[in-house]
């Protein structure tokens, strides 16, 4: 749904990160999943690998996804009849602490954008083979616009209406692109980190409990 | 509330009041809202063990129209709204309302900009049942309630010990006092106890502060 795809707050494909993605262990791939990022490398270049914790995960730029999503579904070796999930991540512009000692054990980890990324995780899946992984791209969120995947996996339809209900990405060519979750003449993406959180003032015993965007604690 | 709040009063109306009242609440048809994990524990009330059928209640109608109690269970979300106020709007008086739930009555565990922070920001509500989601036992303890209430509905609209001119008006909507300003027999009827909305089962603290409900009693 949508949300952060993988949990995994380092991966974010931006600027300034080359760093990160080449920690992240390619050797946890199993064997199967190596054999699926060689075929996908073999057949685009531009795509950057990561393959944290067994997951397969192909990073690659906004143009290059429905092709790398075509390929994925008529390729012999990957037959990848299913698009599982495709959701959104907002990466505001600005400094942000990715690493936090205190929670994490992990040394403190600073990353900043000057502009804000909107990423979207295509997650597929091949039922003959039995193999899933997904496909990142990342756009500007200032106007995020991407072509649609409709034509390639129907299940897209309503990814996509989601996607865009929440962090407002126009779709290309979607037949239907309007809101899906919350009322159609809503304004705003809730799901983007600057959307406030909403919420009214309780009252209770006497005392006041201000909204929660508004908490200090 | 129709005709029979226009008829001139006389005592040959109060068993008329009890016999209408006796009938109305003793077979209340839900027109559930069932919208999320209060619908579960409202199934449970209305199934074997917490049995809804000895009320009369068992009968749950699809249709809002032939329906007369609407059990608001669950989170109400801002897409939800504006069909809610549309069903409550289908059904015919004498109608009823219980928010079964703390998301219903306040909004609950969810303050944010989805979900509607209380049913009554929609809907006058008659019957607040707290609870996340309330046991049976206490959705029932609301019905019961409710059943309570609606037997000491009248007909005709009386102004209450100490009420005021604007308060009467606001309270049942007539326009003046002094065509309900009854000398003599009225002065002699004993205060009837109902009230506004009234919260059902747990603390009995009750309502938001500062945030009446809507209050019409039909």
């Amino acid at each position: 749904m949508a949300g952060s795809g993988s949990g995994n707050p380092n991966m974010a494909s931006g600027e300034a990160t080359k760093l990160r993605v080449s920690r992240l262990p390619e050797s946890q791939l199993s064997e199967q999943l190596r054999a699926v990022r060689d075929n996908l490398v073999g057949a685009f270049d531009g795509l950057e690998v990561i393959g944290f914790r067994g997951e397969l995960t192909l990073v690659c730029p906004p143009e290059l996804v429905l092709d790398v999503l075509q390929h994925c579904r008529d390729d012999a070796g990957l037959s990848c009849e299913l698009l599982v999930d495709l959701s959104g991540v907002h990466w505001p512009a600005g400094q942000r602490e990715e690493l936090a000692e205190e929670t994490t054990g992990w040394p403190r980890y600073e990353l900043g954008d000057e502009a804000g990324r909107i990423e979207l995780d295509y997650i597929v899946r091949s039922l003959l083979h039995n193999h899933v992984f997904r496909i990142r791209t990342s756009l500007p969120d200032a106007e995020p616009q991407m072509p649609t995947a409709t034509g390639i996996y129907r299940s897209a339809d309503l990814m996509e209406r989601e996607v865009f209900d929440f962090f407002g990405v126009d779709f290309e060519g979607h037949p239907d692109l309007r809101r899906i979750l919350m009322p159609e003449e809503w304004e705003g993406y809730p799901h983007r980190k600057d959307y406030p959180l909403g919420g009214v003032e309780v009252q209770y015993k006497g005392a006041t409990v201000p909204p929660p965007d508004q908490r200090s604690y | 509330m129709g005709i029979e709040a226009r008829l001139p009063d006389g005592i040959l109306l109060t068993s008329v009041e009890k016999v209408v009242n006796w009938g109305r609440a003793g077979s209340l048809f839900p027109a559930t809202f069932g919208l999320a994990c209060c619908a579960i524990e409202m199934m449970s009330t209305g199934a074997a063990h917490y049995d809804l059928a000895r009320f009369g209640m068992e009968v749950w109608r699809g249709s809002p129209r032939q329906a007369d109690l609407m059990i608001i269970a669950g989170r109400v979300s801002q897409k939800m709204a504006p069909v809610i106020r549309n069903l409550y709007d289908q059904m015919p008086d004498p109608k009823w309302v219980i928010s079964m739930g703390v998301c219903a009555s306040s909004g609950g565990m969810f303050n944010n900009y989805a979900i509607v922070q209380g049913v009554d920001h929609i809907i006058p509500v008659d019957m607040y049942v707290p609870g996340c989601p309330p046991r049976p036992e206490m959705l029932l303890d609301g019905i019961v309630k409710l059943h309570a209430k609606i037997k000491q509905e009248q007909f005709r609209e009386r102004k209450r010990k100490g009420e005021s001119d604007e308060e009467f008006a606001r309270r049942t909507g007539w326009p003046t006092a002094e065509e309900t300003e009854m000398e003599g027999w009225a002065a002699h009827q004993p205060t009837r106890k109902s009230g506004e909305s009234t919260v059902a089962a747990g603390t009995g603290h009750g309502q938001r502060a500062g945030h009446r409900a809507g209050g019409e009693d039909l």
